[in-house]
């Protein structure tokens, strides 16, 4: 038996010193702590950011947590195109804001939210700020199904398999996503604590440094996900041509109607684009017909049924150049609080009354279009 | 607990240092793999726990009580009860709703329409496997092949002894319950041999099968948008899938009762390296093709008596081995196209000239042999069409688009997979004559050094959701 155990140590002991030092390094970047510890430590120390790195993001499962945990009565929702949006840009109701941005992927998603709010799944809120964007109601969307299945929502940090996968991807590209740089270590997760980018506490996104740096570097609008590219060239799923799928936008309707007769006050958001973007959109012959199913029909439709309206704007609407997005589709938070400024200066819902004279005042002293908020130090 | 979960490798590492250590005597031994084995059952879902105690307590009673009669009409109503019992649950559990919708459609054709309504019921997992094997122990106490076990506790383990328990192999009363009536030993190489069998059957499953799975269900689920070349390969893959899947499971659960001390019967040598459809038979589920051959077909007659009764045998075998698969007519037929491949071998008495190993003693095959081998696989191919697609017309349509030019697209699968098949078939094809294909050399360390390439393999290629084994439905 003793020469059983010393072959099976034999055979063992590169694997585990090989799972150890992943355990270790996982531990260290912070991609394995389980998503109720990051929930709490950043209810503890506010200035924490989490971006998990390696392992599996688990965004809704981390949104939707939160979401159930600190039941805001202002809610910000969409894709990521809604990120920006701060918890100060809701004063005096800051602590009871959330920026639930990135959990929507598309229209199915917008229906499976309501039914939560409706079945008790989730707090509902008060106000909720939806940003639908325009390639969700394509007929050919990428997604068919919601991504946020209640008894799907799992945090892979629980998960044995998921360490085996970092392993997998780290071996496969040769380590060059590997990194031994913690150089911000109150945050969590390796992209966090890389670049000082994820999640603040109110769970709007900050920008990577790189980011900050190289438009400090540089200060020029630059497009980097190349959204021009693919408007004028018809690629990527968001940008080729295609059929609206009217079924559908009916059903988000619906979905959000009977949300605003439960109680729940909308603003419904189109979210901006970049001026280059815009026109572009507007002027390349394969986008007009979506184009103007999106930006015409859907909102005269919506404006029918809902108060509360933000039309897709860009930064020409307000004398202002490109350099306030990160690329053509996602918008500053300066940007995002200058629309937000000027939406609720026309504003009368007594129940909300914002801080415009706050507002104004940061939305005059950002230190970058990109930011209000210089690079932050290590 | 699935055996290619962390839960699973906790779970072996504590029984086998408990029942080596701490459950010495035989008795203990074998209570605690009952416990075990009921803790691993009831992990699926505990309301399965109350289904297979049931079975083991009817035929653990009725075994005694034959055995203890006299009387051949006392046996027989036994064995009644005992086959009843065991058909009966597997006739409600597994085929109820099948029946019922079948009944009705036959009817439907007729223009009768008849108003039903079926029930919702849970399939428990390896139904078919335990049932098949308490009923093997039965009929050869009827048989008087064997002698009725005395002791409750060793009949429940045999039952539901755990490696074995969900997908076989399907275990004869013959071979498996004398080794729970023996005091177990601890042998190193058995043991090693187990370790061996677990690896490379965690290979086949988790590298081979469940990445083969990814192109199949994309191919089978969207047939209709896809070329032909696309849809050959697609089925080419899931032939490799089942092989992988189910044979990985059988190397695990053979190894695991290794671990253990015990040696179960093998379920699958090479089959495809077969040169006809007879031999494959012989290679594939072994334990299930065996048991229909002693316990429905040898008893129908066989390939006794004129032409047309081994036809009826045949066809009889094949379409009831169909439906033991699953509840769905896909099942049937891909039963009665091995009996219509198998019945020209029976009829001619061609079926079995192909009892050694291919190519015995050389590496390499006559250029015959090798057509022979690719010929037999094309078969066996058309057969997966029709097990692996929903309905009966998906799987026509599907055979229609290999063999038609269709103008759907072209979707290739990851180069990666193409190769980690080839290498699985050529280190099986090395080994061909070994239960293991293992064991390269006599120095340990290069044999250490081929179980750490076979690991990192599997941590580098294997596919980690959570993806269960095929047989588990049936």
């Amino acid at each position: 038996m003793r020469q059983f155990y010393l072959k099976v140590l034999c055979y063992v002991t590169p694997f585990v010193i090989l799972f150890g030092l992943t355990e270790w390094y996982l531990y260290e970047t912070g991609d394995i702590r389980s998503i109720e510890e990051v929930i709490k430590e950043q209810a503890r120390e506010r200035h924490t950011q989490f971006l998990r790195g390696y392992l599996s993001l688990d965004m809704n499962v981390y949104k939707w947590e939160n979401i159930k945990q600190r039941s805001p009565h202002i809610l910000v929702i969409g894709s990521s195109r809604v990120m920006q949006f701060r918890d100060f840009h809701f004063k005096p109701f800051e602590d009871l804001t959330y920026n639930a941005g990135g959990m929507l992927q598309s229209a199915h998603d917008v229906i499976q939210l309501g039914e939560a709010f409706n079945n008790d799944l989730l707090p509902k809120p008060k106000l909720i700020l939806i940003g639908l964007d325009p390639w969700w109601f394509k007929k050919e969307h990428e997604r068919t199904a919601s991504w946020l299945v209640p008894d799907e929502l799992i945090d892979h940090a629980s998960k044995y398999s998921s360490r085996l996968i970092v392993l997998q991807n780290l071996f496969r590209t040769g380590f060059k996503d590997f990194r031994c740089e913690f150089r911000y270590k109150r945050n969590i997760g390796a992209l966090a604590q890389f670049d000082n980018s994820g999640f603040r506490y109110d769970g709007s996104m900050a920008f990577s440094n790189t980011v900050f740096e190289g438009f400090v570097e540089n200060p020029r609008y630059v497009d980097r996900g190349k959204v021009w590219e693919h408007i004028t060239n018809g690629t990527t799923n968001r940008f080729t041509e295609y059929t609206a799928d009217t079924a559908l936008l009916h059903r988000v309707r619906v979905t959000l109607s009977k949300l605003q007769q439960s109680g729940t006050e909308l603003i419904i958001y189109f979210p901006p684009f970049s001026t280059q973007s815009y026109k572009l959109l507007t002027t390349v012959k394969m986008h007009k017909e979506w184009w103007t199913f999106y930006n015409d029909y859907m909102i005269d439709l919506f404006k029918t049924e809902f108060d509360h309206l933000i039309p897709v704007e860009c930064p020409e609407d307000y004398q202002l150049p490109d350099t306030f997005f990160q690329d053509g589709v996602h918008p500053s938070e300066v940007f995002v609080g200058i629309q937000w400024q000027r939406y609720v200066s026309n504003w009368h819902l007594k129940e909300f009354m914002f801080d415009i004279t706050y507002l104004d005042s940061i939305n005059n002293t950002y230190a970058l279009p990109l930011s209000y908020q210089a690079i932050l130090d290590d | 607990m699935l055996f290619n979960s962390l839960e699973f490798l906790i779970f072996l590492a504590f029984t086998f240092l408990l029942y080596w250590f701490m459950f010495t005597k035989l008795r203990l031994q074998n209570l605690f793999i009952l416990l075990i084995s009921y803790l691993f059952y009831g992990w699926w879902d505990w309301r399965y726990l109350g289904l297979i105690a049931f079975s083991s307590l009817v035929d653990y009673s009725v075994g005694r009580r034959m055995a203890n009669s006299s009387n051949s009409l006392h046996k027989k109503f036994f064995l009644g009860i005992s086959l009843s019992t065991n058909l009966g649950l597997l006739a409600f559990f597994k085929y109820y709703n099948f029946f019922i919708e079948s009944f009705i459609e036959a009817f439907s054709i007729f223009g009768i329409q008849i108003h039903y309504s079926t029930l919702v019921i849970i399939l428990p997992v390896g139904i078919s496997f335990y049932t098949f094997q308490t009923m093997s122990y039965t009929i050869d106490i009827y048989r008087e092949k064997i002698r009725p076990c005395h002791n409750i506790i060793e009949f429940f383990a045999f039952v539901s002894f755990f490696p074995q328990l969900v997908a076989g192999p399907i275990e004869r009363a013959g071979n498996l319950l004398p080794q729970f009536q023996t005091k177990r030993k601890f042998n190193l190489q058995t043991a090693a041999a187990g370790l061996r069998l677990i690896l490379w059957g965690m290979f086949k499953k988790v590298v081979i099968a469940d990445n083969c799975a990814i192109f199949v269900n994309q191919v089978f689920d969207n047939y209709d948008q896809y070329n032909g070349l696309t849809l050959s390969l697609g089925v080419t893959l899931f032939a490799f899938q089942i092989y992988s899947d189910f044979s990985g499971y059988s190397d695990i659960a053979i190894g695991v009762g290794k671990l253990l001390g015990f040696e179960l019967m093998r379920n699958f040598n090479y089959p495809y390296f077969s040169r006809d459809i007879a031999e494959f038979w012989r290679r594939w589920h072994i334990s299930l093709s065996t048991w229909f051959r002693d316990y429905l077909y040898i008893p129908m007659g066989g390939s006794r008596g004129s032409k047309i009764q081994i036809t009826r045998n045949i066809i009889i075998v094949f379409v009831v081995s169909g439906l033991w698969h699953g509840a769905n007519w896909t099942f049937v037929i891909w039963g009665l196209i091995n009996a219509l491949y198998f019945l020209p071998l029976i009829i001619t008495r061609r079926n079995r000239i192909n009892l050694d190993h291919v190519g015995d003693g050389r590496f390499l095959i006559t250029p015959s042999q090798f057509l022979q081998i690719v010929f037999t696989f094309l078969l066996t191919c058309i057969g997966w069409v029709f097990f692996r697609s929903a309905t009966i017309s998906d799987a026509f349509l599907y055979t229609a688009n290999i063999f038609v030019l269709s103008e759907g697209q072209m979707f290739l699968p990851d180069v990666t997979i193409i190769v980690l098949i080839l290498f699985m078939n050529v280190f099986e094809w090395s080994k061909r004559k070994e239960a293991v294909p293992f064991h390269l050399s006599n120095n340990s360390w290069i044999n250490m050094g081929q179980y750490w390439v076979i690991t990192i393999l599997i941590i580098l290629f294997g596919n980690y959701g959570k993806n269960e084994f095929i047989y588990f439905q049936f």
